[in-house]
């Protein structure tokens, strides 16, 4: 809380962010009015774009701002929030580009929701009090759920749309709930003077204060499909447009890992409150049942799915071990499964339009027709499988070899049980699409548009570069991981 | 932020031979593909030759630093936060492996160009080549753990691709066999390494060695899960069951690879991490690993006498050339080792010149099964020749190359005073000999003379002959290769 | 004389509970809408108690709370409205046991 700098204007990000929702309804209805949907399109992947230069070039130190000295809406700037904020634009303005060939109706509806989902996961971020973080969570979920349902005329969006708002906002309510019992307990729910008076010795064995941890946990677990949460995912990430499953797997759910990071390191101490271990239950849970069941899918999208419950799993095991080197393990993994997950969904999205079909029986053969998608998609899955030279595999070796410090070798062994697993799904698939002889479908597709192909090199070449010269990556974690709390 | 996202310093000052040795063939991989696909297959044949002749070069001409008891070493920064550095470095003891998987990987790439031009998507082959080469480069060079596993895994994944692809029979469950079999191996591996490191907080060879001379008490842990780890790879009985698969099906030029260098880098591994850096937990495990060795020794020459497709009698052969190995390595006394050292490059060498003569007389005969071959002698004088100057190598016949590498595995084995298992070994080459003599009998010199098969073409003969020459001076005069091993073991 | 806080509170924790049993026996769409609304409202009834007995007099930033959140909870409920017109437009019923298509 270095600074107190009156109004929301100090923060450029977000006011840009807004500005630019308040405007696409106006830009929307005009592209109408014109004819020229791809307007709202170009319009969209340029904010994106400055905002993420400005997120890039920010300028590093804690930042706290409010309307007035009254209590209120207070928005809090540090480097965590400009880490993730610039993971959030980086997969969203790539997930834009590629949606400019992969939209084809209502491209400007799409690119309006889109811009809302950002500033809503933008604006979790910069929330500095549970309030602002909840109408912003809200306006993030809102916008899932439409965009889930894009294509409403088809019996699979509405099904997984639906199911996907039952569950998140019943974790919201959740979270409210709990929210309530944390202002009831502190009379406050700005995070700087929350974690003042939860810090205090009579705090710790007040039994609501216990319920609130619950259900705001129990909250963000839902959102991060931690197990046994999960049930949503595999049928919500899937039906969603391709860029839309990109930011849903990639981005969103880490949403849920950046407000657990601020709950636990900021609220929660865990040498007061002792959550380690059953979080480490359900981390180990979690990555087994997700790599489990990914291994039985035939549908390359829900195996995408269940793989991203299964890294959801790493995550939280990182956060549970709670030790500098874990905490950096966790948030490296978080830049490396958005990278390598967005990947693989936007490969995935290039091969099912060319093909029609998301059968992997369908899709066997199909590297030989769209052999840079078929590769790139093979980058993303040797990466998540844990291939050293790629870079989710710094992360892991990160976060196992902090299970190993930390003295945990039980779940650390169980991670590495799971990285196998998760090994020999991703080579199956890639198996698939390059040695087994090609079906009907895929006989006849073709590679996809240079405009969707543009934002797959960029992942591949990240995702390679991350691997080989892991250094400036490692130290920004490292840093994150190592402030004091 | 940027400017912390940004903070790229290499610390390049002059461009060396094991760094070029690594990066010529990792780099111009994707070109070689390149070439495949816009111009002609062969030119990518040809490009990636000329390109792995390079790190053989600088094999050769590092011999006499290498034989005056220099060691050669690069050094990068790499990633100070895990306390990496990229070190290279080429000392007595990588040396023999370096040689034998530059010489082999450039001879059968070479083989490939004709043995290969009727194959699809060669562009690709050859690009992946390049890259298992360099993995093996780099497992022998890297002299930090993290570094090795991921040069260990770089072999692991184009090889895959190679079988599963290029590969003969049911090739995609075969791959899929071979990768599942030693992915889990090389987890093992990491495990073994991640405990290391989360104990002492470092993955350098150099500062572990020194920590764990005083002894740990979880060594004897590590040091298994390393094994595994190790024993995978080089196809130990009983973890051997990926590789008669493997390397029958893969296409020959990769076979040659396969069973020619890629498991003794088993080898290495058990000689570098286990034997090296923690010889108390290498003594413990000596009574398992003892017998295991003669069963390997065993198992795979007997399989070896039954198998009737000539492939599977040559991979079968390995596993049980590679229990000769390990059992040089573990009998204690610095002649067996030395002896296990020198059998590395000898098998290497003769068993890299079987599979190209097997992959020989199927080129010409289009048949691998050797109850229907016969009477290839006439026709194929030049093939026959170099396949019985190999077999007989490896059965360890004077004065060949194979015959000082076992003879001193045996003499080591007397030494150490293992008497029982050293017999039972010494056995163990009349299998060798019986089944190289039979598959001979039966391809060459039994029935009707065929003369419609022609001699295969001069490109492939040409490394055969040069394997053949190595194999034979080698055998008269003394290996020179055998003072630089003297010296690894010196310092072991 | 007024009751004590904890009295609404373990209330307002009823119904919340309610709303769990709503969500997870009720097979209507429009029925388990209304349980999450129940549990959004239990949530609201806090907020409200405890902002009435705030030491300083009524807090008004509990008020605000409560109308923004309820603001978010409308447009939560308008979409999953929305949704369900959709669901019984595709599959002509409002019973969640027949959305099972998904789950092969």
């Amino acid at each position: 809380m270095a600074e107190l700098v009156p109004g929301i204007m100090s923060i450029p990000i977000l006011t840009l962010l807004l500005g630019a929702v308040l405007v696409s309804p106006i830009l929307m209805i005009l592209a109408r009015f014109l004819k020229a949907p791809k307007i709202v399109g170009v319009y969209a992947t340029l904010v994106l774009a400055y905002a993420l230069w400005q997120s890039l070039t920010a300028r590093p130190g804690t930042l706290t701002a409010r309307f007035s000295q009254a209590p209120g809406s207070i928005i809090m700037a540090d480097d965590l929030t400009y880490y993730f904020t610039s993971i959030i634009l980086g997969i969203g303005l790539l997930s834009a580009v590629y949606s400019l060939g992969y939209i084809k109706n209502r491209s400007a509806e799409f690119y309006t929701l889109l811009l809302v989902m950002v500033l809503g996961m933008v604006g979790v971020f910069f929330s500095g009090d549970f309030v602002t973080f909840f109408i912003f969570w809200e306006i993030m979920s809102i916008s899932s759920y439409l965009l889930v349902a894009f294509n409403y005329r088809e019996w699979e969006s509405v099904e997984a749309s639906l199911k996907y708002l039952i569950m998140s906002s019943t974790g919201s309510a959740a979270i409210l709930f709990g929210l309530s019992l944390l202002y009831g307990l502190s009379g406050t729910l700005e995070f700087g003077e929350l974690s003042s008076v939860l810090a205090s010795q009579s705090a710790r064995f007040e039994l609501w204060n216990i319920a609130a941890l619950v259900l705001i946990i129990g909250g963000l677990g839902v959102n991060i499909a931690m197990s046994p949460f999960h049930y949503w995912l595999p049928d919500a990430h899937p039906a969603a447009p391709s860029p839309i499953s990109a930011m849903l797997s990639g981005v969103v759910i880490k949403t849920g890992v950046f407000a657990m990071i601020r709950v636990f390191t900021l609220l929660y101490p865990a040498e007061m409150y002792g959550w380690s271990a059953g979080l480490m239950a359900l981390a180990l849970l979690t990555m087994t049942i997700g790599n489990v069941m990914a291994v039985f899918q035939s549908d390359i999208k829900r195996l995408l799915a269940f793989s991203s419950i299964a890294n959801i799993g790493y995550i939280a095991l990182a956060l549970s071990i709670n030790t500098p080197l874990a905490l950096a393990g966790a948030l490296l993994h978080v830049l490396n499964h958005a990278i390598a997950k967005a990947l693989l969904f936007l490969s995935a999205g290039c091969i099912i339009e060319a093909s029609g079909t998301r059968n992997l029986d369908e899709l066997s053969g199909i590297g030989r027709r769209m052999p840079l998608s078929a590769a790139t998609y093979s980058i993303g899955a040797f990466s998540l499988a844990g291939i050293p030279g790629l870079n989710s595999f710094v992360s892991e070796y990160a976060i196992i070899l902090a299970a190993f410090s930390a003295g945990q070798f039980l779940p650390g062994a169980i991670m590495l049980v799971n990285v196998i697993i998760g090994a020999m799904y991703h080579l199956r698939v890639v198996q698939v699409l390059f040695l087994k002889p090609e079906t009907g479908k895929s006989s006849v597709s073709h590679e996809a548009r240079p405009v969707m192909l543009a934002p797959l090199l960029v992942l591949a070449a990240l995702c390679v570069l991350i691997g080989v010269y892991a250094s400036p990556f490692l130290s920004i974690v490292f840093q994150l991981a190592s402030v004091p709390k | 932020m940027v400017g912390r996202w940004l903070e790229v310093n290499m610390e390049i000052q002059t461009l060396s031979p094991l760094i070029l040795s690594i990066a010529l063939p990792l780099g111009f991989s994707p070109i070689v593909a390149l070439f495949g696909r816009l111009l002609h297959p062969r030119s990518a044949g040809v490009f990636a030759t000329s390109i792995l002749f390079f790190p053989m070069l600088f094999g050769f001409l590092l011999y006499p630093a290498i034989n005056s008891g220099a060691v050669v070493e690069e050094r990068l920064s790499w990633i100070p936060e895990l306390g990496l550095t990229f070190t290279l470095r080429l000392d007595q003891l990588s040396y023999p492996f370096y040689l034998l998987i530059t010489l082999v990987g450039f001879l059968s790439t070479f083989y490939s160009l004709r043995y290969m031009e009727h194959e699809k998507g060669l562009g690709s082959y050859y690009s992946l080549t390049m890259m298992f080469i360099t993995g093996m480069i780099g497992v022998v060079l890297s002299t930090n753990l993290f570094l090795f596993y991921i040069f260990w895994e770089l072999m692991l994944i184009p090889s895959y691709f190679l079988i599963a692809y290029w590969g003969t029979g049911n090739a995609r469950i075969i791959g899929f066999k071979y990768f599942a079999m030693t992915h889990v191996g090389a987890i093992s591996l990491l495990a073994g390494i991640v405990w290391l490191n989360s104990l002492y907080g470092s993955v350098e060879l150099d500062v572990l060695r020194l920590i764990l001379e005083g002894g740990s008490p979880a060594m004897l842990g590590i040091a298994t899960l390393i094994f595994i780890g190790a024993a995978v790879k080089m196809a130990l009985f009983p973890l051997h069951t990926w590789l008669p698969d493997a390397h029958a099906e893969a296409p020959t030029p990769i076979s040659v690879l396969l069973s020619g260098v890629m498991i003794k880098t088993g080898v290495y591994a058990y000689a570098r991490i286990i034997g090296g850096l923690m010889p108390a937990a290498f003594q413990q495990a000596l009574p398992v690993v003892l017998p295991l060795s003669v069963v390997t020794v065993f198992w795979g020459g007997m399989m070896a006498l039954v198998q009737t497709d000539i492939k599977r009698i040559l991979a079968y052969s390995s596993i049980s050339q590679i229990g000769y190995m390990v059992f040089g390595l573990s009998v204690q006394s610095s002649i067996g080792l030395t002896g296990g050292l020198l059998h590395v490059v000898t098998h290497g060498l003769a068993k890299s010149l079987l599979f190209m003569a097997a992959g020989s007389i199927m080129h010409s005969a289009g048949e691998r099964d050797i109850t229907k071959l016969g009477g290839l002698m006439r026709p194929m004088w030049f093939t026959a020749s170099v396949f019985l100057i190999g077999g007989l190598s490896i059965a360890g016949t004077p004065p060949l190359a194979g015959f000082f590498s076992e003879w001193m595995i045996f003499a080591g084995g007397f030494q150490a005073n293992i008497m029982s298992y050293t017999i039972l070994a010494i056995l163990g080459t009349a299998l060798t000999l019986g089944y190289y003599l039979k598959a001979f009998m039966y391809i060459f010199t039994r029935g009707e003379p065929r003369a419609a098969i022609k001699e295969s073409p001069i490109s492939m003969a040409a490394p055969m002959a040069i394997l053949a020459v190595v194999i034979i001076l080698a055998g008269i005069t003394t290996p020179p290769i055998t003072g630089i091993i003297n010296m690894a073991v010196a310092k072991q | 004389m007024a009751l004590s806080p904890t009295v609404y509170t373990i209330f307002a924790g009823l119904i919340f509970v309610i709303g769990i049993y709503t969500l997870a026996t009720k097979r209507n769409i429009i029925k388990q809408l209304i349980g999450i609304e129940l549990m959004i409202n239990a949530a609201h009834l806090n907020f409200v108690v405890f902002g009435a007995n705030s030491p300083g007099g009524i807090d008004p930033y509990a008020l605000a709370i409560v109308v923004l959140s309820m603001a978010a909870g409308a447009a939560v409920i308008t979409v999953g409205a929305l949704l369900v017109i959709n669901v019984y437009r595709v599959y002509g019923t409002m019973d969640l046991e027949v959305l099972r298509r998904l789950r092969r």
